[in-house]
């Protein structure tokens, strides 16, 4: 009993990563910090500061509300839009995409693709259209679009490559045809994750549809911006109030709607 | 009994060191029930999919009713291939569709793609899936999701798949390797039953040998890409067996162990 020896519960490689993990975590806040020149008493000052500007907003001013309402209708219908359209056109791209139902280069060229459309935002993809094509709804439905469609490929493809080797194998095993494997086996076993990614999409492109009139590209966005710059913080308070409604009553309905699906075990 | 199926000599490598089939032939002929059996790895599941080209050998010569399989164009073989059932392992339904919408799946190779796409089944080949469900046994559960069926149930929708296709030869990866034993007998019974009355020709491999001295009419032993048996059932005996399932260092992989193993493994 008395030759008790201390057994370690994870590999001390392990340990020893973990201990470099977190130290490069404290130096790269720290780092941020020095390039950033901040200070944590300017901190406390700009919260003081943002305090005062939060109680501004709060007095609210309802006068424009039509106008609000209308350019609020104005940012939905451009995330509507832009998410069914990017939905449709990614759901094509996503097979050429996924590798288990693509040939190797076809698949690395599009998911490449994808992958450079992606990493620029949408703000940017947004403000090239409208130094394009000129201020308006039009831009934002083209900068969402590009977006969310290299987004959705890649969610989309991932789902399809989900789909189990066995299941397309039985399908080439009966003389099937690729697109009808697609048709018929892919897509069915596919077509939950699908709705839920399109829907995550577009509680994600409502929120961004708000803020893209910032870059001039209409909405309600534009009319934060337009009261921002003549600091009419009251009027300002108000659209934030509708953006904040819309962005979090789309999520509340979603979360209701998922809800309802698991209850009833809709078969979508 | 007509020849059906002639395999020549057919070799197998995934890359230079392994090699999954080194030199198989064999003559599956109308009416025969041949069980393969073998430990894993012995290239059971390779030789079953070189038969219908899911895999491609890479060497020999595998003749359906007179075609040679490694001359035939893409197309071609798509066109065998309808004439060649396949179940597996794991089922390998499509859950989410009915169990009628699975077995119909059997009829896609005779259909356009347009047709094919968007489930236009003819009436007939809606009839026959039917009348094919009613053989096995599943005419009240058509419309049930394939996910909602049990172990036996699935693999009796696969063998309604094949069936669907018309097939004169029959090809099963290890049906009842995730099944139960009470399972096991009833789609080993279905499974023989069916190839017999419709004359279909068939090619399963197992693990069980007891199934196989029970259902085959001839049985083939393989052993690492040879096959080191080809005869009757009743003439394999048990230092056969043994050889069979002896691995290189000469242990006996084929134990009560293993068995129960194979049959637990459960996706």
């Amino acid at each position: 009993m008395n030759d008790i020896q201390t057994i370690h519960l994870i590999p001390s490689k392990q340990k020893a990563f973990y201990i470099v993990f977190g130290a490069g975590l404290v130096i790269l806040i720290v780092a941020s910090f020095l390039w950033l020149d901040l200070k944590v008493t300017s901190g406390f000052n700009g919260l003081k500061k943002a305090l005062m500007f939060m109680g501004r907003l709060i007095l609210m001013d309802f006068s424009d509300w039509k106008s609000v309402l209308v350019s609020a209708g104005e940012s939905m219908s451009v995330a509507i839009l832009s998410t069914i359209l990017s939905a449709v056109a990614a759901f094509f791209f996503s097979f050429a995409a996924a590798f288990n139902v693509s040939p190797q280069a076809v698949s690395s060229l599009v998911k490449g693709l994808a992958a450079a459309i992606r990493a620029i935002p949408t703000i940017i993809w947004t403000l090239i259209f409208v130094a394009y094509l000129g201020f308006g709804p039009f831009p934002g439905v083209l900068g969402l679009f590009f977006h969310s469609f290299a987004y959705l490929v890649k969610a989309f493809s991932e789902s399809i490559e989900e789909v189990k080797p066995g299941c397309i194998e039985a399908m080439r095993s009966t003389g099937s045809s690729w697109l009808q494997i697609m048709a018929r086996g892919v897509v069915p076993t596919i077509k939950t994750s699908l709705i839920s990614w399109t829907a995550m999409r577009f509680e994600i492109n409502v929120g961004q549809s708000t803020i893209l009139g910032l870059v001039g590209a209409g909405g309600v966005g534009y009319e934060l911006s337009k009261t921002m710059r003549i600091y009419n913080f009251n009027q300002a308070g108000f659209v934030l109030l509708v953006i904040f409604v819309m962005s979090f009553g789309i999520e509340v309905l979603f979360h209701k709607l998922k809800l309802t699906v698991d209850k009833r075990q809709l078969d979508l | 009994m007509d020849l059906l199926l002639q395999i020549q000599n057919v070799k197998k490598s995934y890359d230079e060191s392994t090699h999954a089939l080194k030199g198989v032939s064999l003559d599956v002929r109308q009416g025969e029930f041949i069980v393969i059996i073998g430990s894993s790895g012995s290239g059971k599941s390779t030789l079953l999919r070189c038969i219908n080209q899911l895999i491609q050998q890479s060497g020999g010569s595998i003749i359906f009713k007179g075609r040679a399989l490694e001359k035939a164009s893409k197309n071609e073989i798509k066109k065998i291939r309808r004439e060649i059932g396949m179940i597996f392992q794991h089922y390998n339904l499509i859950d989410r569709l009915t169990v009628i919408q699975n077995v119909l799946h059997g009829r896609l190779g005779y259909m356009s793609d347009f047709r094919g796409i968007f489930d236009l089944y003819s009436r007939e080949d809606r009839w026959n899936a039917y009348k094919i469900l009613e053989r096995v046994g599943l005419a009240e559960h058509i419309h049930k999701r394939a996910d909602q069926l049990s172990g036996g149930q699935k693999q009796r929708v696969g063998i309604s798949r094949a069936l669907a296709q018309n097939p004169s030869l029959m090809l099963a990866d290890e049906p009842i390797a995730s099944l139960d034993p009470v399972s096991s007998d009833k789609v080993m019974n279905y499974l023989y039953r069916v190839c017999h009355e419709d004359n279909i020709a068939a090619v399963v491999s197992l693990h069980q040998v007891d199934f196989a001295l029970k259902y085959a009419t001839r049985i083939i032993g393989l052993k690492n890409g040879l096959i080191v048996y080809d005869g009757k059932p009743e003439d394999l005996t048990q230092t056969l067996i043994d050889s069979i399932y002896e691995n290189e260092k000469g242990q006996q992989e084929y134990d009560l162990h293993s068995r129960a193993a194979a049959q637990t493994v459960v996706v």
